[in-house]
Order: structure tokens, then C-alpha cells, then sequence
């Protein structure tokens, strides 16, 4: 037993280490890590939802269906290193840009938002057209509109205002293109070489700002940030260090960390979480939204407003409820306008801390059924950042009924064949130990301690150590050393779009030093990364012939055998 | 360790602070201590039993649109002008629909029917005439009683339950299959729960509830809504309600728990409601059986004698609207509650004012607070 | 008035017009329409339809297959639901899709094998689906290229995709399909007079902006980089040509009916939810193709792993298929069963909703070819051998149909090379490793 456990630990460090590093980058010259190409990342949903909002105020309402963000690594913040845009994605966005575009010059904002007047306003105006253009395209590109882009924005405003014969609506047109241009869609970095690390290369002072502000804000840099850049104090280690401390400083900081958590615990799952109503009639739709605010009010007031330790967020009593959460729950509470209500359980009560939290047991359960394999899988791939094998494709599950009594009462009984099974023993015992301590928790997160009348055995094992309910549990994530180098990694790659190379493994281990000198405290994380060279650096850029010609896939594409696409010589 | 399955909403403890898990348990000892359940609301309806046909072997009262033509005939409507006048048959039931003005005064042409439904005879409404109605005896005359019903899950006799022999063969009141709820008492319930203030009801039973003892029920009303739950229909379980302190809907009975089951027989209730359903609800006589699921929900019956007026009220006051909505003859409705009310005679006339009733009860559990309250409840 | 191209597929059956590029026409002129505004004057039809079906879990081995080559006569019971359609259907039995010794992707490899034509290395597929190849032929003169619609509630479940890591994200509200498609921007082809849209003019012409950015934007971009903003360029392309269209007048399509509005409806993996939106859905493909607004549809029934369930039910229908014990009696698993017949009902009411759209004496179906798919032959052990395989409708009469092809142990890709191969593509060999062929299905190639 004993060995087979250390053998796994083993195999999952392994694995850990494994799933952790990207592929290297060629190294440079001397000992300094090198960095990962470049990476090209999408903006988020929330990301545009938040630049709209920044830029033009929370009453222009952003509608329509965003293109899915996709998951890698763990966080979809390294998944939009992958995606691009379909057909249908960008009919999508074409929609959403019209439609804002629209309001902004709308009679209802535009003498907010539009800071001049057209000399008429059912024709062109040059200089209004420019300066409204120029402005709003700097805050959207992240950096200044260079002459011709400019210019041809501003032609086609004033073009389109001729076509309709309005001024705004003109404007409006250009403002759209804008929207949908691959300039404000993709976030690049541009690399320049590094002046003190001779051969190797880093972003430029306005990719900097973009890498800095999507990270502790995720969104797009504010004026100040930009005027930053702009004046080359982005280059200079206190210039740097004074805006990440402003950042830091702002109640902006929430938002960020929100977004990060929100992506590292798979929040994104929650708009295809299905419950059935009828075993779980508390379950419904705004329990869910209620869960995940929760969540991230409770992590909220341990990392940033407490800067309390990390590990805290396992296990603090402290959290708020709504009166659907304390119904979930089943505890009283009388909250002033049916709002938010802090609220702190008992100590030593299984509630305590996010693993318990209806976020985390709900979501990771079956529609109809709790599921230890599931939880247990996502306290160790999600907290620990420890990868679980896939199961094997040919496992035959009916092996493991027992056909005298098929119907097993409770998930422990029917998971006892996984723990006997040589096939399945290896990975369900890395998993269904640690979900069976949740197993109080049923698959809409309410509380029982009873499963088809027998009485719950709550007791379980995170490697070696045992617990009996899921305060103890929490209790062994908190321990684990595990949960807090997880965090650094997770951060890192969020921050980078990318896991680590390599040969950044020195930087890793700074900043786990760091965090953990510090106390755990995010924040200082946070600042760590933000202010380290590691977290601004890029690979060489790839010699860049000319620019292509555009393929032409609307008509006229040879498919050979191999099945890739040639462009026709059209 | 943590506590009770099902019940935990009401297992609120009060004695000491402290949690009493083996009463919870249901664990019985000789010296069981007390215990409180509380509930809040989630369907009250008139308690209508029927089979589909021993209830109205006369067949059921006719549509708004039938009832409508005979009354307008008699009026002196000529067939064309009628046709006309109901050729949109409801329409959007407002008062520019051309029916509405003739239906609202086709007693005497001018006088508004549902304010003077004397201004209309008698048309004879087709009451209950079967054997069974939910119900309690409430005169205590047992099968002596006149006009007396059959429980038809108890067997009880002597059951009195007047209002259901009026309504009962109204196709909106029917509770088909049974104990289903009748569909225009169980619309009515589903609108106003939304707006109204919930009723909650504990249950405090100093002996615990493990075995038979004295009970005292308190309905209350409180000052937050219900909310639905994932299903849409019932209410949300184990959410909590601050009681309104205003003593116009603070009723407490003494009642019984057998095998069970609690039993109040008499006492006073009041409740605000709503003109929507009726403004509200006046009990005497009150009669409660009330029974628990084992996914701890609760279920049972109230009744009791009440002014016939009020419920009249709740008819009258929406007028042509809910007649063609229910297909309700409101005057004729009228009659027959004057016809079947059955207690209280006026010392003038002689007449009944008040008239035998019944209506369901489905409940789920809820933690009840004191208004004004800011410290909530421990939890379990 | 110039002539059409049109691509003989006798001529790709045979390798190809000497290297010269497949080039679709011009629009729709209605000169170019007889006088019952069916076939075209030069006789030529209406134009050919294609579309993928794709349902997860497969189907019980020995259930499904027609009992001999040739002429269907009958279907096993897991195809029952499918009876009145079993002259315009063919049934492929035996195919496998090869793993040469990859890991079994489960849910995944095998629905790979079957559209991409690939069995991936590990999780992600790298190949575009056969329905891209073939919407680049026959979907290119089209308000959209390709319609994608998931009834079981998830962007993701839709199986077509260009390359890499993303598929184009299927619509998962009715209600949001019948806005995009006959909401404000839908010009009927049979309107009495048509106007181009001056703002539309506005708006494509402002679109050049955007396609000037890409320049100065690819400049910095590191090479794998390129390739992924490759796809948000051709993105951009039919955005230009969605607008473009909209600037021409439609050729009247007679049997084009615009549907009624319908209302948001609730989204999930309870089955019959599903099947109401799945309803609706086809519903609206079919007048969609009626209405020449599309050419190709795809339609994901549910996710591979099939989280479909029963209201009340605890286990979805993945669970069954590995924890449901095969009766001893039947000698299948009879819950699993009753998801199968669900499913293969609702492919039904596709099919019918094909078929019920009259064109002259032939119905849209008849000019439709439908490929279905699925992830697995044997849902119990994630079983690749035997994967169900069927087409439906003549596609324009280019297919032979009513025809069983027993293809023991054959790649699954010799489908998807067949029907690329009546659409149009210019391709004589498909799929990679043990999966490549070049065995066209002769039997069903009229």
C-alpha cells in the first residue's frame, strides 16, 4: 500500500513536472533562459465585455454570443493563445461591433462620448472623425494608431458618411471596423531587443503595459498606463514598479483576481451545468450564479482585502451568503435587501473554505448524482495542478457489478470495485479517496449525511493523510505544499498565455521562494511576476519573409492526398 | 458531527442554545425533549374531491359562453345581436370587447351584476350532489349533520363542506384526478404567492414528535415572499422568514399529535390574503390535519366556517373577468351560497352568514425568525 | 448570359481537370431559371445540398445492420425509426476507424476518423472535417458558408472544424438561429422587388479596412501564429461575401417559405428537451436550404460522450452505456437501447423535414446528401470496429440510393471520401496512415 501510494506520488510528480513545462525555446547565448516564442492571444469575453465598458461607460450594453474561449493547461487564459476566429465567430462579432458602435453614437451618448461636433452633421468631418478616431483607437490597439491606420479610419468614416449621409453614423461604421480588426481582437507582443540582456529581445513599452494590465486588471491599460509607456518609464525597474503598485493599490485589483480565479477554477463550466430539477429542486439556475459569487467573494476577503495567507481560502469559516445559498445550505439568515450577507460557520463545521463551497462540490458532480471521482480529480488537477491519467479505453465496468445487487447504496459501495480492480486501482485510488470525504455534499451542493437510507462514512486520504470529514480534508489541501506552488504556476501561465519553458525553471522557484516568504500573500505574487524581467521576456522573432499573398479559399482550392490546403495561384 | 436528514429547517432548537441531535433523530427517550418544526407555505387551495362522476351526476355548469347566451336570451337579446356581440368570444376580455358591457349588466340592462346579482334570479347552479368531500365535522353533528359529506380518506362523517357542494361542479374547481389540485384554485395560489407575503406555520410539540402528545400550532404571516425553486412549482425549502408581528395574522391553536399526525379541532384564524383570491380569510371553527412526507415536506387540510360574503367578494370584484376565465356564474354563485351557507344565522333575517370550507395545504420546511430580528437562528 | 461552370464529378472521380481550379459560377440570374422556377433553364437542377448528422455512442452491434448486402429489404431494430427512409438511405457495416497503435482518444478518435479522416495523436484534432472541404466546393455563393447547430445546449459539441484546436461553434437556440438566419438581415429570394441595402454597401466597403489591417498586423507574428490568424482572414472573407450577397437580388427559390418566429426555448441535455430543439432546428435547416441560404448544414444531436438523460434520472446516457449490465435475456443493454431509438427518431424527423419540402416533383432531400456520424462502434468498451455509417438523399442524384455495403474491416474514411468526391471536391485519396484510402464506395456512385 504504502509503496504503491509513493509510487504514484511519484508518477504524478512526474506527470506534474510534465504537464507543467512548455516546449523550450531555443536558449540563448550564456546561461539566461531564453523564453518562449511570442504568443498571440485572443481577447476573452470578459476582456472585450470590460474594454467596452472602460472606454465607453456600463450603459452601452454589450449583446450577442461570443465565439467559446477554449481550455489548455488548465486555464483558458493559455487557451487563447490557440484560438482564432471562425466564420460564424466573426458574423458574431461583426454583430456586437455594429451594435456598440451603434450606441456610442447614439443622440443618447454621443455628447458624452464623442468629445467634438461635426461642422455638419450630415457630412464628413475630418477633424472630429480624427480626433474622436484617434483617441478611441489608442485605447483599443493598447498603443497609438500609426499615421495609416489613422488615415484609413478616418476615410472610412468619411466615406461611410457620405454613403448615408450622417455624420454619426459614419463614425459609427469606423468605429465597428475597429472592433472587429484583428488589432483590438488579438493581443500581440511586439519584441525589440533587450538592452540588458545582450541577443535576447522583450516587448516593447506598449505590448509591456497590455502583458501587465491584463494580468492584475484583465483588461486593457488605462490612460495613465499608456502615458506610462509612452514616456519610456515602463524601461526603468522603479517606473515599472510604481505603476504595478498603483495597479495593485486600485480596487480595480479585485476584478483581475476575480478573472484569474474564475479561470483557474473552471467557472466557464457552470453555462453547461445541468442539474435535474426534479432530484434537485434547490438547485436552480440563480444557485448557481449565487455559488460561483461565493466563491469568489470568499477569496476575495482572504487574498486581497485581508492579504491574508493563501492557503486560508481552504479553509476560512468566513464567507457570504445569499438567502438561495443559505436555503442550499440549510441555515437561517436574514439578509437586509435579500443581498449579499457575510456569514461565519461554526469552527470545525465540513462548510468552511472553497473546497466544500457549493462552487466547487456542484459543479464537479454528475447531473443527477454526486461524484468522488470527479470531486477528487479536481481537487488534484485544479487545486494541485496534479494531472490525472485518462481512464483506459477498454475498461469493462460490468466486471465490477455485482449482478445480485446492481443497486449500490452509496457512492463508497459502488466505488469499491474501482479500489479492488488492478486496472482501475491505479488512478481512482489518487482520486475517489479525497471526493469521498465530500461525499456530505450531495450534486447540488446541499448538505446530507445520509445516502438511500445508510449513514455516510465521510472519511478519506489526500497522500497519507487521513481525514474523517471534509474540515479535514480542507485542512490536508491546506497543508499540502502542493496547493501553493500550483497557484505560482497557475499565475505564471495566466500572466504568459503559456505554461514555463524550460529553462524558466529558475524563475519558478524564485517565485515560489518569494511566496513563500512573504506569507503566501497573493498580492505579493501578483507584484513578484509583474515587476520580474521573466514575465516581459520573448523569444527572438522568426525571420519574416515578405508578407503573404491572401489565400484565396473562397474558390479554387486543391486538396492533395496529404490533405493540406495549397493556395491556388490565383 | 453534523445533524438531522430531512428535517433540518425546523429542528431549530430553542432550550439553552444547545442542538439536540437525538430528538432530531427521532431517537426516543424517556425524557424526550421539545421540539419545533417550521414551514412555510407553498400551495393553498380549495380542498375539491371528485371521481369524474358520482360528484356531479347532473354533469357540470356550462362554459362563460353558454352561460352568457341564456342569460342574454333572457334579457331579451335577439340571437343576431348576441352572435354579434360574442364573435370574438373572449377577446382580450377587456371592457372594449362589444360582450362585455351586456354580460356586466344582463340582469336588468343597466345595474353592474356582480354588485346587485339580485338583479339576476336564481338560474340554478349544479352543485355537488355525490357522497365524499374533504372535510372535517365541524358542527359536530356527525352523520346527523344536514347536507353532510364522507371524508373520503379518513371516512370520517358528518363532514361539512358547503363551499365545495357550490363549487365543486364548476370544471375550474374540480380536483381531478385526486388529490390533484383544482386548476383555477391552483392558478390563483401560483399568481399571488409571487407578490404576497408567505404564511408560515410552526409546530411546537414540547414532548418532541416522536410520539403522541399536545401541539400548538402558529400560522403566521411573515414578511417575505416565497421564492420557486428549480421545478418552478414548489417553494424553495429551508429559506428563511422574519414573521410580521402585526397581529391580525398571528393565530395560535391547540392541537394534537397522533401517529404522527397533528390535529387541531377549533379555534379562531385570520389571515391577510389578497381580493385577488378573497381579501381574507376569516376562520372559526378551524379544523387542521396536518401530515409529514419523508423528504420532510408537509401536507394537509384546514377548515372551518367562514363569512360567505368574503368569499363572494373575491369573486365580485374581478367581475366578468374571472366569470370567463373559470366560467363561473358569479350571481348565480351568489344563490348558492346563500342557499348552502350553513352556520351563523343573521339575528335580523335568520340567514346564514358564514359557510362550511376546506382547503389543502402543502408546505416545505423554513427557518422562521422574529422580525426586526438581526441575529439569525444557529446553524444546525 | 455566360455559362455556368460546373464541376462534372465524372470528371473528379477520375483524378481531376488537369490541375485547373474548381471555380463555382456566377449568381443566380433568374433568366437563368425556367418557367416553373425549379430547374434552371439550361436544365441543369437546383443546387446540391450537404450535410452532416452526427449522434454519440453509436449504436448496439448486430442491432443496426441490414441483414444482407445489396438492396436494403429491411433494418435491424436500432434502425427501425429510419424504415420509411430506406430507399433514399445507404447503410455502411464493417468500417473501422485504425488507431496504428495511437491511444484510443475515447469519444474523440473515432469521430475523427470518420470526418477528418485522422485518428489524432492525442486529444486535439489537426485536420479540417469533411464538411469544410466540401463547403469550400459547393458553399462558397451562399449568405453562409455552413450552418451549425448543437439541441443538447453547447457551442462545443459541434464536430466541424477547419483545423486545429477549435470547431466552428454550433447555435444552440432556436429562437437565436431563426434571428440570424430570417431575422432583419434575410432577403427574400421570392420578393417582388429587391433594393440593394445602401447601409450594406457602406458596410462592405468599410470592411476593406480590415482586411487592409492584416499587413501591417501579421508582421509581427511568429509563424505559428500566422497560421492560426490564417483562419480569422478567410473568417473575414466570408463575412465580405455574406455582404456581397445581400447586395444581389436572389434568384426566387419556389419552394422557400419563411418560417414563423419562434421563441426562446429552454436549453439542456434533458432528452426531450433536446428533442424539442433539435426539432425546431431541423425545421429551420431545411428552409434555410430552401431559401438558398445555406448549402451545408451540420447538426450535433448531442456531445460524443452523449450527457443526454432522462428527466429524474440519475444517470445520463454515457453512464448506461458502461454501467448498464447487457440482459441476459435480450442480450443488450436495454436502457442504452431506448436512447438509441430517441436518437435515431429524431434523425427521423430531420430526414422528414428534408423530405417534406417539395421542389417540383422532387423533394429537398432528394437533392441533399446526408452523412451521419458517431464516436464509436461499441459504446461499452469505446469499440472503434463496426461504426455505424449511413448517408441519406441523392444529393442532386449523384448517389444511388436503398443500398446496404458490408465493408469488413475497411477504413471508415472510404465515406467521407465518397460523398467529397460527388460534391465536388477534387480529391482521389483521403485520410492519413492505416486510415487513408482511396476505395471509393462504387456501389452508391450513380
Amino acid at each position: 500500500m504504502r509503496h504503491t501510494s509513493t509510487l504514484l506520488r511519484l508518477a504524478l510528480s512526474a506527470a506534474t513536472v510534465a504537464f507543467l513545462w512548455a516546449t523550450p525555446a531555443p536558449a540563448a547565448d550564456g546561461d539566461k533562459p531564453a523564453g518562449a516564442e511570442t504568443v498571440t492571444r485572443r481577447l476573452s469575453q470578459e476582456q472585450y465585455r470590460q474594454i467596452i465598458g472602460d472606454l465607453f461607460g456600463p450603459t452601452i450594453k454589450v449583446g450577442g454570443r461570443f465565439e467559446p474561449d477554449i481550455r489548455r493547461e488548465g486555464l483558458l487564459a493559455v487557451g487563447a493563445s490557440q484560438v482564432s476566429v471562425t466564420a460564424s465567430g466573426l458574423e458574431e462579432y461583426d454583430k456586437i461591433a455594429r451594435n456598440v458602435a451603434a450606441q456610442v453614437v447614439s443622440e443618447q451618448h454621443r455628447d458624452t462620448l464623442i468629445p467634438c461636433h461635426p461642422a455638419k452633421p450630415n457630412a464628413p468631418d475630418d477633424s472630429c472623425a480624427t480626433q474622436f478616431l484617434r483617441d478611441t483607437g489608442r485605447m483599443l490597439y493598447r498603443r497609438p494608431l500609426t499615421d495609416e491606420e489613422l488615415a484609413s479610419r478616418v476615410k472610412v468614416a468619411n466615406d461611410a458618411a457620405v454613403g448615408l449621409k450622417d455624420f454619426y453614423s459614419g463614425l459609427g461604421i469606423s468605429l465597428a471596423t475597429m472592433l472587429e480588426s484583428p488589432k483590438f481582437l488579438f493581443r500581440e507582443s511586439i519584441a525589440e531587443p533587450d538592452p540588458k540582456h545582450s541577443g535576447q529581445f522583450r516587448m516593447d513599452a506598449y505590448s509591456k503595459a497590455s502583458q501587465l494590465s491584463f494580468f492584475l486588471w484583465d483588461s486593457a491599460p488605462d490612460p495613465a498606463l499608456l502615458d506610462a509607456a509612452a514616456k519610456g518609464e515602463l524601461e526603468t525597474d522603479s517606473g515599472l514598479a510604481k505603476q504595478v503598485d498603483r495597479l495593485l493599490a486600485s480596487p480595480r485589483l479585485q476584478g483581475g483576481v476575480r478573472a484569474f480565479f474564475v479561470d483557474m477554477l473552471g467557472f466557464d463550466e457552470f453555462q453547461t451545468l445541468a442539474k435535474d430539477t426534479m432530484i434537485f429542486p434547490k438547485f436552480n439556475p440563480a444557485v448557481a450564479k449565487d455559488a460561483q459569487e461565493q466563491t469568489l467573494r470568499t477569496i476575495n476577503k482572504v487574498l486581497v482585502v485581508d492579504q491574508a495567507d493563501y492557503r486560508d481560502i481552504f479553509t476560512t469559516p468566513k464567507t457570504y451568503l445569499t438567502p438561495l445559498l443559505a436555503s442550499v445550505y440549510a441555515v437561517p439568515l436574514v439578509a437586509p435587501d435579500g443581498g449579499w450577507t457575510p456569514y461565519q460557520f461554526k469552527d470545525g463545521d465540513p462548510r468552511a473554505g472553497i473546497v466544500s463551497q457549493v462552487a466547487f462540490v456542484a459543479l464537479h458532480s454528475h447531473p443527477g448524482r454526486s461524484s468522488p471521482t470527479l470531486r477528487g480529480k479536481a481537487v488534484r488537477e485544479v487545486l494541485l495542478c496534479q494531472k490525472v491519467p485518462t481512464p483506459p479505453a477498454n475498461v469493462n465496468f460490468t466486471l465490477v457489478q455485482d449482478t445480485k445487487n446492481p443497486q449500490y447504496k452509496t457512492a463508497r459501495a459502488r466505488l469499491g470495485a474501482h479500489a479492488t480492480q488492478a486496472t482501475c486501482a491505479g488512478c481512482h485510488k489518487i482520486m475517489d479517496p479525497i471526493g469521498l470525504g465530500l461525499e456530505g455534499f450531495d450534486s447540488g451542493g446541499s448538505i446530507r449525511t445520509m445516502e438511500n437510507g445508510v449513514a455516510l462514512d465521510l472519511s478519506g486520504e489526500l497522500d497519507g493523510t487521513n481525514f474523517t470529514d471534509a474540515a479535514g480534508l480542507a485542512k490536508a489541501v491546506h497543508d499540502d505544499p502542493a496547493a501553493t506552488s500550483c497557484v505560482v504556476n497557475r499565475a505564471f501561465a495566466y500572466g504568459m498565455g503559456r505554461l514555463a519553458a524550460r529553462d524558466e525553471s529558475e524563475t519558478i522557484n524564485g517565485l515560489q521562494k518569494a511566496f513563500q516568504d512573504s506569507g503566501f500573500k497573493f498580492p505579493a505574487l501578483l507584484r513578484q511576476i509583474a515587476t520580474s524581467d521573466a514575465f516581459y521576456r520573448v523569444a527572438p522573432p522568426q525571420q519574416l519573409g515578405s508578407v503573404d499573398q491572401p489565400s484565396k479559399l473562397a474558390a479554387g482550392t486543391r486538396i492533395d492526398s496529404n490533405n493540406s490546403r495549397e493556395e491556388s495561384a490565383q | 458531527m453534523l445533524l438531522a436528514g430531512r428535517f433540518g429547517a425546523g429542528t431549530v432548537h430553542v432550550l439553552g442554545g444547545a442542538l439536540v441531535a437525538a430528538a432530531a433523530l427521532g431517537a426516543v427517550s424517556p425524557m424526550a425533549a421539545a421540539e419545533t418544526r417550521s414551514f412555510v407555505v407553498s400551495y393553498f387551495y380549495d380542498a375539491n374531491w371528485s371521481d369524474g362522476k358520482t360528484d356531479c351526476p347532473d354533469g357540470l355548469n356550462l362554459s362563460a359562453i353558454d352561460f352568457y347566451r341564456r342569460d342574454l336570451a333572457r334579457a331579451g337579446k335577439t340571437h343576431d345581436e348576441i352572435e354579434a356581440a360574442l364573435k370574438d368570444f373572449p377577446g382580450e376580455g377587456g371592457l372594449k370587447q362589444p360582450w362585455v358591457p351586456m354580460v356586466v349588466t344582463r340582469g336588468n340592462g343597466k345595474d353592474n351584476v356582480y354588485a346587485n346579482p339580485t338583479t339576476m334570479p336564481d338560474m340554478g347552479l349544479k352543485e355537488v350532489k355525490g357522497k365524499y368531500a374533504y372535510g372535517f365535522n365541524l358542527d359536530g353533528k356527525g352523520a346527523a349533520s344536514p347536507n353532510s359529506f364522507e371524508d373520503p380518506d379518513t371516512h370520517e362523517q358528518g363532514v361539512n363542506n358547503q363551499l365545495y357542494r357550490t363549487m365543486g361542479c364548476i370544471r375550474s374547481f374540480r380536483g381531478l384526478p385526486p388529490p390533484g389540485r383544482p386548476s383555477l384554485a391552483e392558478n390563483l395560489w401560483d399568481v399571488l404567492r409571487d407578490v404576497i407575503p408567505a404564511w408560515v406555520v410552526t409546530l411546537d410539540a414540547p414532548d418532541g414528535f416522536a410520539k403522541d402528545g399536545a401541539v400548538t400550532v402558529t400560522i403566521d404571516r411573515s414578511l417575505d415572499r416565497i421564492t420557486r425553486d428549480a421545478s418552478g412549482t414548489a417553494a424553495q425549502a429551508d429559506m428563511t422568514f422574519r414573521i410580521d408581528s402585526d397581529p391580525r395574522s398571528h393565530n395560535v391553536l391547540q392541537g394534537q399529535l397522533k401517529g404522527g399526525v397533528v390535529m387541531v379541532a377549533g379555534g379562531d384564524v385570520h389571515m391577510q390574503l389578497d381580493p385577488y383570491l378573497m381579501p381574507d380569510l376569516q376562520m372559526t371553527k378551524t379544523h387542521l390535519r396536518l401530515a409529514f412526507n419523508p423528504d420532510g415536506t408537509m401536507r394537509g387540510m384546514i377548515g372551518g366556517y367562514q363569512p360567505w360574503m368574503n368569499l363572494y367578494y373575491g369573486l365580485a370584484d374581478q367581475g366578468h373577468i374571472k366569470e370567463y376565465a373559470g366560467s363561473i356564474d358569479i350571481p348565480a354563485v351568489y344563490y348558492s351560497y346563500k342557499r348552502n351557507a350553513d352556520f351563523d344565522p343573521d339575528p335580523k333575517t335568520g340567514e346564514n352568514r358564514q359557510i362550511s370550507s376546506t382547503y389543502m395545504i402543502e408546505a416545505v420546511p423554513a427557518f422562521i425568525v422574529p422580525a426586526g430580528s438581526d441575529k439569525t437562528a444557529e446553524a444546525r | 448570359m455566360t455559362p455556368m461552370h460546373r464541376m462534372n464529378r465524372r470528371t473528379a472521380l477520375k483524378g481531376m481537370l488537369g490541375g485547373a481550379a474548381v471555380t463555382v459560377g456566377l449568381p443566380f440570374l433568374d433568366c437563368f431559371l425556367d418557367s416553373n422556377g425549379v430547374a434552371l433553364a439550361d436544365g441543369a437542377k437546383l443546387p446540391v445540398c450537404f450535410g452532416t448528422w452526427f449522434w454519440g455512442l453509436g449504436l448496439n452491434p448486430g442491432r443496426w445492420e441490414p441483414p444482407t448486402a445489396g438492396k436494403i429489404t429491411a433494418l435491424g431494430p436500432e434502425l427501425q425509426p429510419l424504415v420509411a427512409f430506406k430507399d433514399k438511405m445507404n447503410v455502411f457495416s464493417g468500417m473501422k476507424t485504425f488507431l496504428d497503435g495511437k491511444p484510443n482518444g475515447v469519444h474523440f478518435s473515432g469521430v475523427q476518423g470518420i470526418l477528418t479522416g485522422t485518428a489524432p495523436r492525442g486529444m486535439t484534432a489537426d485536420k479540417p472535417s469533411v464538411d469544410t472541404l466540401i463547403s469550400d466546393v459547393i458553399g462558397t455563393r451562399t449568405r453562409f458558408r455552413s450552418l451549425e447547430v448543437a439541441s443538447a445546449g453547447n457551442p462545443s459539441h459541434s464536430q466541424s472544424r477547419r483545423n486545429g484546436a477549435v470547431v466552428n461553434p454550433a447555435e444552440i437556440s432556436p429562437a437565436a438561429l431563426y434571428t440570424r438566419v430570417f431575422g432583419p438581415e434575410f432577403t427574400d429570394p421570392n420578393a417582388a422587388d429587391f433594393k440593394p441595402d445602401p447601409a450594406v454597401m457602406v458596410r462592405k466597403s468599410a470592411l476593406s479596412a480590415v482586411t487592409e489591417d492584416r499587413q501591417s498586423f501579421v508582421k509581427h507574428l511568429g509563424a505559428a501564429d500566422r497560421a492560426r490568424l490564417d483562419e480569422y482572414f478567410t473568417s473575414l472573407r466570408s463575412l465580405e461575401q455574406q455582404l456581397a450577397l445581400q447586395l444581389e437580388k436572389p434568384a426566387p427559390l419556389e419552394a422557400c417559405t419563411v418560417p414563423g418566429k419562434i421563441d426562446e426555448t429552454p436549453i439542456g441535455t434533458e432528452i426531450e428537451i433536446v428533442k424539442t430543439n433539435h426539432r425546431l432546428f431541423a425545421g429551420l435547416l431545411a428552409h434555410a436550404m430552401a431559401c438558398g441560404q445555406t448549402q451545408v448544414v451540420n447538426v450535433a444531436f448531442a456531445d460524443a460522450t452523449s450527457s443526454l438523460r432522462r428527466a429524474g434520472g440519475t444517470q445520463t446516457h454515457h453512464e448506461f452505456s458502461h454501467e448498464e449490465p447487457v440482459d441476459a435475456v435480450l442480450g443488450y443493454q436495454p436502457t442504452l437501447a431506448w436512447f438509441f431509438n430517441e436518437i435515431m427518431g429524431s434523425l427521423a424527423f430531420f430526414l422528414t423535414s428534408l423530405d417534406g419540402i417539395k421542389e417540383g416533383d422532387k423533394t429537398l432531400l432528394d437533392r441533399t446528401l446526408i452523412m451521419t456520424a458517431t464516436d464509436l462502434g461499441y459504446a461499452k468498451l469505446h469499440g472503434l470496429e463496426n461504426m455505424p455509417l449511413m448517408t441519406f438523399g441523392s444529393g442532386n442524384g449523384r448517389v444511388k440510393t436503398g443500398i446496404h455495403v458490408i465493408a469488413q474491416g475497411e477504413p471508415v474514411t472510404r465515406v467521407g471520401l465518397t460523398c467529397q468526391q460527388v460534391m465536388g471536391v477534387p480529391v482521389s485519396s483521403w485520410g492519413t496512415d492505416s486510415n487513408q484510402t482511396s476505395k471509393t464506395i462504387t456501389e452508391i456512385v450513380a
